[in-house]
């Protein structure tokens, strides 16, 4: 076909091409949110006391994802379309290890040592990790079925960002649940669970991503 | 370069608004600007300098498809040049080319060394065989005989909703063979 026949038809073509990354981002996220919830409220639940205790390292973790959720969350949209540069939000995102790590050595240097894996077993750290993971995947499922209908140049960037978004996301969810505040398990089986959830998205978007 | 980006945002955003003449306008120019492009990369991986315009059109068919993933307070250019070198790329891939290549934005290329406008890439017929007959036809009719979405449809006796969708489909088929063949 001659390319100006092949304009000729693209520019007869006026059905629209789709919605706005960010906005089917945004939607694709509540719709694997509300699944994820359903999920924690139905098989996991609450900490019990997570209405009267309120020590320093518990109300960390919900600053640390915080933080990574909107720094993920902006480079993820920004990942979706050609072209856009990720900018600050990767300077945001490293904070997030910063302070953890910060936060790691204070403990470290607080709680005697023959406390150091007691704190890192926690009650149950594998139950925490295994969970955590589960709940990113119906984000993550979402996250990327929204991806598809972007154009990320760089599909696996985009599917690791879609993964480290759920997985910061389900994190979040998790805190409502998780006994264990001590920054040496933070450090340890969030980061793990979130690194697991990245990586899961990384290989999805390799595979899936291609347009 | 500044005022070439100014012109085409402001000829998409014409497009988008409902412009087709300055949609049309809009990816003749940006055509043009492809080229040299695409010609350099094919050149240094060692690429098939006769695939040029298929690897145009292939990049023009996904301009389209993704239009709406240029966010309009960005500029334009690099965001047609984030496309170009991502078909770039995946053309190569296909080909087995080598791929860890740089591939240039617009600002690094000269102005178009304006090659004929004419230039084909696959035949038409090799294009569009694959696509289902209804498909075909429309997109036929429209692309290589210049028929209008009306007349279109009183020729086949169809709705104009019905053409909009048969080509809006055929265009989506046609990238999807692209993809698979190139």
């Amino acid at each position: 076909m001659k390319t100006e026949e092949l304009i000729r038809a693209l520019a007869a073509d006026r059905e629209p091409s789709g919605p706005r990354p960010g906005v089917f981002l945004a939607f694709a996220a509540a719709a694997g949110l509300v699944i994820s919830v359903a999920l924690f409220v139905g098989f996991v639940g609450l900490r019990p006391d997570l209405m009267s205790s309120a020590s320093l390292p518990l109300m960390l973790k919900p600053v640390e994802m915080g933080l990574l959720v909107a720094a993920s969350a902006v480079a993820l949209v920004r990942l979706a379309s050609p072209g856009a540069p990720l900018g600050r939000t990767v300077i945001v995102a490293a904070l997030v290890p910063a302070i953890v790590l910060v936060a790691l050595a204070v403990e470290l240097t607080v709680v005697p040592r023959s406390e150091w894996l007691v704190r890192l077993a926690g009650v149950h750290w594998y139950v925490c990790v295994i969970n955590m993971v589960v709940l990113s995947l119906p984000m993550l499922a979402a996250l990327l079925f929204a991806l598809r209908h972007g154009a990320p140049t760089r599909p696996a960037l985009a599917g690791a960002g879609a993964g480290l978004l759920s997985g910061a996301l389900s994190a979040s969810l998790y805190i409502l649940h998780c006994p264990d505040d001590s920054p040496i398990f933070v450090s340890a089986w969030f980061t793990l669970a979130i690194a697991i959830a990245t990586g899961i998205g990384a290989i999805a978007g390799y595979r899936f991503l291609r347009w | 370069m500044k005022e070439r980006d100014i012109e085409w945002a402001a000829l998409m955003r014409a497009a988008r608004a409902g412009d087709g003449a300055a949609y049309d306008r809009c990816l003749r120019e940006i055509a043009q600007a492809l080229r040299p492009l695409v010609r350099r990369g094919l050149q240094r991986a060692g690429g098939n300098p006769a695939e040029l315009e298929d690897v145009v059109q292939e990049i023009l068919i996904a301009v389209h498809l993704k239009r709406h993933t240029w966010d309009e307070t960005r500029p334009i250019a690099p965001w047609i040049a984030g496309i170009a070198r991502y078909k770039i790329i995946d053309v190569l891939r296909r080909r087995g080319y080598r791929t860890n290549l740089p591939i240039d934005d617009f600002a690094e290329v000269l102005p178009a060394e304006s090659k004929d406008e004419t230039a084909s890439g696959r035949d038409v017929e090799r294009s569009l065989e694959a696509l289902p007959e209804g498909q075909r036809k429309v997109v036929r009719a429209i692309a290589v005989e210049g028929t209008s979405i009306a007349d279109t449809a009183r020729k086949f006796g169809m709705t104009e909703g019905a053409v909009r969708v048969a080509l809006h489909r055929g265009l989506g088929a046609l990238a999807k063979r692209h993809r698979e063949d190139l």
